[in-house]
């Protein structure tokens, strides 16, 4: 029985084994929160995970390295990093950079959780059994800590770090360290090995700090583009107010200058007087009716735009659909919509231009679709048309609030140019749930 | 070949709508039959579904257009139906009744053929496709839009229709290139669905007369974005 004991207590002490063990617990801990691949014929479908696990504590227990030279420790340890993410994809659903970045963390936590060990154990009399727990111990608080200082609050966000940036946190956090500190720890021995723990414990948790604050400001930015649209919707909003204002000013004058002639004529007949006023004013009076007054009110704004510009403009509105998004967010959803709509028919030649809006409601969901005529050839990035226009950082806003809007419905939102038509389709499902 | 039935009470227009769509037609290669009726109540009865659009005058003695397609939805609900009007208030109420578009009087080339670019991407005219699948039981013919769902069987298929489950000698990866084009979406490693049947996708998945057939994540973008182009 002792014997099974020492030989086990011989294993698990060994620095290729203890390490397996220790970057397998981080590993797992920045894998915590994700979903699993699923495969056709894999029943349960939950078996890759620890069939993953069990391969990947083979491998590192017992897969020959081939290198030998005093550098084997650190080419072992990058294979292990490199293995590592190529298993995980196969396991789990998540994308290689997001996977990169896991890994990325887990291996500095790793070096992280020896240097503090090393340095609390440094004095202390234990060997053995009592060596190993203590030491296990530390590093699983050490692995804890991080979980909680790092990994709990990145778990479920989407990585937005570009891929540039990525690729320099894997190269300096991984790459450049592992030779760095095999370097320290063939070079130095005794006290000043013991000595450079510290310094090297805090650069890894340096590393650390730099990783996930570089994704704390990668949303950031996000957010902060997303306030930027935000001011730009009202910069529109008030411009658009400027040109309404206008038309109904000139229509106005028009309308007076119309009275004070009838006034002044006494040889017309009333009637036809009046019809002639009454028709003017028509057509202003209830442009829109959907059913939901603030759409008629977005719609009828843009409608007067298109009589002045002349462009037909179908209108076939369930607006009692949408009445539980409140006015601004659909004023970023439908203005921008058919203000973008108006601004590209009327670049069209007169005769041949056309916007139809649609909303009607399609089962579980709300379709809301705009489409317009368009001859100039569009082509679409990213499911988002490319810019053209000189207008710099605001252009392009318009759409993006609208997938903003949509996203914050529980929403999807599709832009396709087919056949001289653009077309934009959303859809929201009816039971609205709102994700900040 | 495209069947369109025109419903207008004035023959001038009647006539105009049918010499502009004709012109379309030729342009862009498309087969048009007409079926002409002067009035609503004419149209409605004995009514076939037996046209793929449909363009009601909306301002019509007796039986105006818009009762007329309310009682046009009870007999065909998928016919495609385009408005003529030259009366802008009515153009909101034609969602009740699914209209897809408005043709506004007076007619001119121009602004017909651009409407009718996009109201006929929206008219199906196609035969319903078959998909021959080679079973143990033989060779069976069963229609795409019987096809609930598609799921991994060992090395073949199974494929999961209105009349039950049938098994068809073919990989996942051949079934998928076989129906690129037919609004069949393959959301998994192991699912393609029909998004025909498709009622909701959420986090479950894409469900499926109340049954959830499970997304991977970038299945369900696909999924996503192909239902929300899809859904009428």
């Amino acid at each position: 029985m002792s014997l099974f004991l020492d030989s086990m207590l011989r294993f698990l002490s060994s620095p290729r084994n203890a390490y397996v063990i220790c970057i397998f617990a981080c590993e797992v801990v920045f894998s915590l929160g994700s979903g699993f691949r699923r495969y056709p014929g894999v029943r349960p479908a939950w078996l890759p995970v620890p069939v993953g696990m069990c391969i990947f504590l083979l491998v590192g227990f017992f897969a020959p390295s081939p290198f030998v030279s005093k550098y084997g420790a650190s080419f072992l340890t990058l294979s292990i990093f490199v293995f590592s993410i190529l298993l995980q994809r196969v396991v789990l659903d998540l994308s290689i950079w997001r996977l990169v970045f896991n890994n990325v963390a887990a291996y500095a936590v790793e070096n992280l959780t020896v240097n503090v060990s090393e340095v609390a154990l440094r004095s202390s009399a234990l060997t053995g059994w009592g060596k190993l727990l203590a030491t296990l111990a530390l590093k699983a608080a050490v692995i804890a800590v991080c979980y909680f200082l790092f990994a709990r609050k990145a778990r479920h966000q989407e990585i937005h770090i570009k891929k540039p940036v990525l690729i320099e946190l894997a190269l300096i956090s991984v790459f450049i360290s592992n030779f760095l500190f095999s370097y320290f720890n063939i070079t130095f021995t005794g006290e000043v090995r013991q000595a450079m723990r510290i310094p090297l414990a805090i650069c890894c948790f340096l590393m650390l700090e730099v990783q996930f604050t570089t994704f704390r400001d990668s949303s950031l930015n996000q957010e902060k583009e997303v306030l930027e649209k935000l001011l730009f919707r009202e910069q529109r909003q008030h411009k658009l107010m400027q040109e309404t204002i206008d038309i109904i000013n000139m229509k106005s004058h028009d309308l007076k200058k119309q009275i004070s002639l009838l006034k002044n004529r006494s040889d017309a007949d009333p009637a036809s007087l009046i019809s002639e006023v009454e028709k003017a004013v028509d057509t202003y009076d209830s442009l829109v009716d959907t059913g939901n007054r603030s759409l008629d009110i977005i719609i009828s704004e843009e409608k007067l735009i298109c009589n002045k510009y002349r462009i037909p403009f179908d209108i076939m509105a369930d607006g009692a659909a949408l009445s539980f998004i409140p006015p601004e967010d659909l004023y970023s959803l439908m203005g921008n919509a058919l203000r973008n709509a108006v601004e590209n028919s009327v670049k069209e030649e007169e005769g041949r231009r056309s916007i139809a809006l649609d909303i009607h409601r399609a089962g579980e969901y709300i379709c809301i679709e705009i489409s317009n005529y368009c001859t100039q050839s569009i082509t679409l990035s990213d499911g988002f048309p490319v810019t053209s226009k000189k207008d710099g950082r605001f252009h392009g806003y318009g759409l993006k609030s609208m997938e903003y809007v949509v996203k914050k419905y529980g929403g999807n939102m599709v832009i396709r140019y087919q056949d001289d038509t653009f077309t934009i389709k959303i859809l929201l499902p009816k039971k609205r749930e709102e994700s900040a | 070949m495209i069947r369109v039935a025109i419903v207008e009470d004035q023959e001038e227009t009647r006539l105009e709508l049918q010499k502009l769509i004709t012109r379309y037609g030729e342009e862009k290669e498309i087969n048009f039959q007409f079926t002409l009726f002067t009035n609503g109540v004419d149209f409605i009865s004995d009514y076939m579904p037996q046209y793929d659009l449909v363009l009601m005058d909306i301002d019509m003695p007796l039986l105006n257009g818009l009762e007329t397609a309310k009682l046009l939805r009870k007999l065909d609900s998928s016919v495609s139906l385009a408005f003529v009007t030259n009366l802008g208030k009515y153009a909101i109420a034609g969602y009740d009744v699914g209209a897809i578009g408005f043709i506004v009087k007076p007619l001119n080339y121009a602004t017909l053929s651009v409407k009718l670019q996009r109201i006929l991407t929206k008219v199906h005219e196609e035969p319903e496709p078959y998909l021959t699948v080679s079973s143990k039981a033989g060779m069976v013919k069963v229609a795409l839009a019987d096809i609930y769902y598609i799921s991994v069987n060992g090395r073949y298929v199974m494929l999961h229709t209105k009349t039950g489950d049938i098994e068809d000698h073919k990989s996942m990866k051949q079934m998928e290139k076989e129906l690129e084009t037919h609004d069949f979406i393959r959301c998994d490693n192991s699912s393609m669905v029909n998004l025909r049947y498709v009622t909701e996708i959420n986090a479950r998945g894409a469900i499926i007369n109340g049954q959830a057939i499970p997304c991977s994540r970038s299945g369900r973008k696909v999924l996503m974005d192909a239902f929300t182009l899809y859904l009428r």
